[in-house]
């Protein structure tokens, strides 16, 4: 009973340390759950997803040139194959105003028009859940997966604007619809569903263009855009992995090397899952950073309890208290902080499980139903109170050194401690030189402090740094992403088109009247297959200038490749392998002779020279052609002449060329995302920052209640006592922030290596710049500046008469 | 007779207490003059030291005035007071209140710095002559806690009058002293004195209150004696005792 007396009185005396335990803990239980909760839940949703649409194993759409009923017959005749669905589709034609467009938002990827099929399911018109009934489709109208709702900006009720041949066709979105093969907004095909009615016109005006005399000469016309989805079921009795199943199947039977793209669903699932598991990652990281403040806050919070009520606790010894009691009275009062924290955290998890599901809604492909992950929050609770138990063993164990007299007569061990770090005063700065006295008089106090800046601003630089992959050439390089300046794109179809050496031509003589080609990139994309694994490819005809090589070297033979880290562990591929790389028409034995860094789907890709991919695929030619200059200022003096010159012998229009300015456009994609992750991290860095100055100030306060005192009494004005406290704040901020540099310094590339392996990325070239280090400092000294100005301001009660002894 | 320098008028100090007023000054008027070492003497809870702090605008009088130099400190904002404590005003407490973090300089040097028309140059020098004084120049590196009482005291006499202030206000100056160090520090406070230093001095020594021209006796809160001494002279330092326990004596002391 008593120790429920003493602990009663410790909160009321204690609020605010009381209420910092109880918000550090609700903030870490409710962002560390809501984070499990999603990441399962969206494991869940996507599998669900699948199985709506009977769980088919791959996806591969082949061109219909290439397409023959035997084919189909052949992969439905395999044992390993369980089912096949073959859906008729067309891709949108290439087109470089309209490919699929919303209002300004234009996609250049493959969407693949087909009718609706079964198990595609609706979205609800609030993207909250999914619909029982899908209602048919009227003539004119689309269901688009919802990945496509953040790539278009779009909403229900939108025109959908897209090409056919040479002509513009218009859809009105009817709603979004759960596609789970390629529905996230981080993959760039798409199933778009449209009516019968429409489809089969579709159909019939293909056949018409075809025949139409007026482009007896159009290549791309009599190609058409028809295609073949093929949904191919393993059997139950296949034991091997998804990648293994599509092997097997195109070893079999060609069908991989045939399509213009195959997709498992283990790397479908992968694709919807990548933005969140990485961005959720780097937050569970920070959180788990986070923890460790809060246990630096409590322990210091425990030990200056401790410090300040020593009177109480030596009269409470001198009553007949044992240590082990005393120690309990404290234990309970954080307990009971710990557990109302971990109840409002649990509330807080269930709403901002949601508000994680919204973010990552289009991501994922899927809105995603929040199941509590039980025994995941079970184990954060207890591994939660069962460190912070041991913290608190660990730093109440200074109460057994209380001594009842010394503590009751007020004798305490001196404070303060001389120092060599020792700075003197100076008339001139004499807030400055005082505060900085007060840290180097008594540096342990503020130990707590400087851990606690050092891994706020190592979080807030790491997370800098990655904003500014975005932005950075050279990071981006590193990344295998081709940084260009200049993007000419040459037209697909059409008569009298521009070949790409007379492209390159006309580009080369308006370049060379300004300035010189730096390097060049003329690459084409397509899917081909490694031993039989279907890989993505980047064929370079200028293989010279592929960047992010990190092993081995760029290819300088026609047979040699550069392949991925990821594809090299996936497949056990290394440097001086011999493989066979196949395309639709021909196959070729390789040497592997490097490995390079690609975020080319997800990193799943392959690099070749163009001249040894056009003998696997010769039908595919290369219509696009990147340059970066020596001197950038041209750049949109040269684009635009460019632009005006791509003309055929009629003076016909039949390419552009674009100026693309990095440091100013940066890459959107990955934007707002990040943008999510800095604010996450920067507001979590100001509560904890918050919480960490006001504790520490409060121990401070009551420490210096006498020296400020005496300092009043010689002159000093609550002002400049103020002014000084919380500059020694900013002092540790400094010293912090320079640490968490140094700590950022080391370990930044490495964990974010390790973190964006998922997408490909296994070295990075992680480039400083001085704003991403002069930010996150100046958050950090200004905010300890402020919170500790503010909670400074019981000095202005500090009498002087306190110093009478009467 | 000197002039004026402190006039206090209807002084007044209370507190709540048990839903009541507690009256520790009541309608106190007194004056304090130039050159003048004047003692403030008076029982335990006499309110002495309350006086002293009212009077040095260390606390804040419920009602009455007290005026320095035409100002009326009582009424002064913080800042004004501020600035009266480190040019005009200095003091000396029972405890020493020294900083503990600053060395023996330093605790006297912070005070010369805030006064910003002495550069810290001369700042540094007046604060050597000061310790040499006090004869605590050796240990002007310590900390104060490596130092004995005595020295520490020493140490706060010489950080009151860093800035030669006017008016010295003395709280039991010797009351944490042995004897020793009680006859050095007072002889130091004479010392000031003697040049010119005017002090005003709380305490219930009479040895100490032997070293002033002036005693105040006070008791309840009023002030009910008003004495006046020949300078001090060390000789004559019994019969000052003598002639001051007389004085007590008919005051019901």
């Amino acid at each position: 009973m008593e120790i429920f007396t003493l602990v009663k009185a410790n909160i009321k005396r204690r609020k605010g340390a009381f209420i910092a335990v109880i918000l550090l803990t609700a903030i870490i239980v409710s962002s560390s759950l809501s984070i499990f909760n999603f990441l399962d839940s969206k494991d869940k949703a996507l599998e669900n997803s699948f199985k709506n649409i009977g769980d088919p194993t791959e996806m591969c759409f082949v061109f219909n040139n290439y397409y023959t009923p035997e084919l189909e017959e052949k992969v439905r005749s395999l044992d390993i194959v369980k089912k096949l669905d073959v859906y008729d589709a067309f891709d949108n034609w290439y087109n470089n105003d309209i490919s699929n467009r919303v209002g300004n938002s234009n996609d250049g990827n493959s969407y693949f028009y087909m009718k609706l099929h079964d198990g595609i399911r609706l979205i609800n018109s609030d993207i909250s859940g999914l619909e029982d009934e899908i209602p048919a489709l009227e003539k004119g109208e689309v269901y688009l997966p919802l990945g496509c709702r953040e790539k278009l900006h779009c909403k229900i009720g939108d025109t959908l604007e897209t090409c056919f041949y040479y002509t513009k066709y218009e859809f009105k979105i009817k709603g979004f619809v759960q596609e789970p093969q390629n529905g996230s907004s981080q993959m760039g095909w798409k199933q778009a569903f449209i009516s019968d009615e429409d489809f089969d016109e579709l159909a019939r005006f293909s056949a018409e263009t075809k025949t139409d005399p007026k482009y007896k000469n159009d290549e791309a016309v009599h190609n058409g855009c028809e295609y073949k989805i093929f949904h191919v079921f393993k059997a139950d009795s296949y034991k091997g992995s998804d990648a293994q199943f599509q092997r097997d199947v195109n070893l079999a039977t060609k069908l991989g090397d045939l399509s213009g793209g195959t997709l498992t669903k283990a790397q479908s699932v992968n694709y919807s899952a990548l933005l969140p598991d990485v961005l959720l990652k780097i937050v569970l990281a920070f959180i788990v950073v986070l923890f460790v403040v809060a246990l630096v806050i409590m322990g210091h919070s425990i030990s200056s309890e401790i410090e300040i009520d020593r009177k109480k606790l030596g009269i409470l010894k001198s009553q007949g208290f044992t240590t082990r009691k005393i120690k309990l009275v404290m234990e309970i009062q954080y307990i009971i902080a710990m557990i109302i924290g971990v109840i409002l955290g649990l509330v807080g998890a269930f709403f901002l499980s949601g508000v994680i599901a919204d973010v990552f809604v289009e991501s994922v492909g899927t809105p995603v139903e929040i199941k509590v992950s039980i025994l995941k929050a079970v184990l954060v609770i207890i591994a939660l109170i069962g460190v912070s138990l041991l913290v608190m063993t660990v730093k109440t164990h200074k109460v057994t050194k209380i001594s009842p007299v010394k503590a009751i007569t007020g004798q305490k061990d001196e404070v303060y401690f001389d120092s060599r770090l020792k700075v003197g005063l100076s008339k001139r700065a004499l807030s400055l030189t005082l505060a900085v006295r007060q840290f180097t008089s008594a540096k342990r106090r503020y130990i707590s402090m400087l851990i606690i800046s050092s891994l706020l601003m190592f979080f807030m630089v790491s997370i800098n740094l990655i904003a500014s992959l975005v932005t950075s050439r050279n990071a981006l390089e590193m990344m295998g992403m081709e940084v260009t300046q200049l993007d000419m794109s040459l037209n697909n179809a059409g008569e009298d088109l521009l070949s790409l050496d007379e492209a390159e031509k006309i580009a080369e003589d308006i370049i060379n009247k300004y300035t010189t080609i730096e390097k060049r990139y003329a690459v084409r994309g397509s899917y081909c297959s490694i031993n039989g694994y279907k890989i993505f490819c980047r064929a370079y005809k200028y293989p010279e200038y592929i960047g992010g090589v990190i092993k081995g070297r760029k290819p300088r033979q026609k047979n040699e490749i550069l392949i991925t880290q990821l594809v090299s562990d996936e497949f056990g591929w290394k440097i001086g392998d011999k493989v066979t790389v196949a395309g639709r028409k021909g196959e070729l034995e390789c040497i592997v002779s490097g490995i390079y860094q690609s975020m080319n789907d997800a990193g799943m890709v392959f690099a070749i020279p163009f001249d040894a991919f056009e003998t696997l695929s010769p039908d595919f030619k290369i219509r696009y052609e990147g340059f970066v200059i020596k001197d950038e200022s041209k750049a949109q003096q040269i684009a635009d002449e460019i632009d005006k010159a791509l003309v055929n012998g009629k003076g016909e229009q039949k390419g552009s060329c674009t100026y693309w300015d990095i440091d100013s456009e940066g890459d959107e994609m990955y934007e707002s995302e990040i943008n999510l992750l800095k604010g996450i991290i920067y507001s979590f860095s100001g509560v904890f920052m918050l919480i960490a100055v006001v504790l520490l100030c409060t121990k401070a306060f009551v420490l210096e209640r006498r020296d400020i005192g005496i300092y009043k009494a010689i002159g000093f004005t609550s002002a400049r006592l103020r002014l000084s406290f919380a500059l020694r704040f900013s002092f540790v901020a400094l010293l912090g922030s320079l640490i968490g540099f140094a700590l950022s310094a080391l370990f930044t590339q490495k964990m974010m290596s390790l973190l964006l392996r998922a997408i490909g990325i296994c070295y990075l070239d992680l480039e400083t710049k001085p704003l991403d280090i002069i930010i996150p400092m100046a958050v950090l000294i200004v905010g300890f500046f402020v919170f500790a100005l503010i909670a400074s301001r019981k000095i202005k009660k500090v009498e002087t008469r306190e110093l009478v002894v009467e | 007779m000197n002039k004026a320098i402190l006039t206090a008028k209807g002084l007044c100090k209370s507190f709540a207490h048990n839903g009541g007023q507690l009256h520790i000054i009541s309608n106190v008027d007194m004056e304090l003059f130039e050159g003048d070492f004047t003692v403030i003497m008076g029982a335990s809870g006499s309110g002495k030291s309350t006086l002293l702090y009212a009077l040095s605008g260390m606390d804040r009088a419920t009602s009455g005035s007290v005026m320095y130099e035409g100002m009326d400190i009582a009424a002064l904002k913080e800042k004004k007071l501020a600035q009266l404590r480190h040019t005009d005003f200095g003091f000396v407490f029972q405890q020493m209140h020294l900083v503990s973090n600053l060395t023996i300089f330093e605790n006297v040097a912070v005070t010369g710095y805030l006064n910003k028309s002495v550069s810290a140059k001369e700042t540094d020098k007046r604060v050597d002559e000061l310790l040499e004084k006090m004869s605590i120049s050796h240990i002007k590196t310590h900390l104060p806690s490596q130092v004995s009482g005595g020295e520490q005291q020493r140490c706060a006499i010489a950080r009151a009058v860093v800035n030669k202030p006017k008016l010295i206000f003395a709280d039991e100056p010797t009351g944490a002293l042995n004897r020793k160090n009680t006859a050095d520090v007072l002889d130091l406070l004479t010392e000031l004195n003697r040049d010119g230093q005017s002090i005003l001095m709380v305490t219930h020594d009479v040895r100490a209150a032997a070293r002033a021209n002036r005693i105040l006796y006070l008791s309840d809160g009023k002030i009910l004696g008003d004495i006046t001494l020949a300078p001090y002279k060390e000789q004559d330092i019994k019969s000052r005792e003598a002639q001051i326990n007389a004085w007590l004596t008919s005051l019901e002391w």
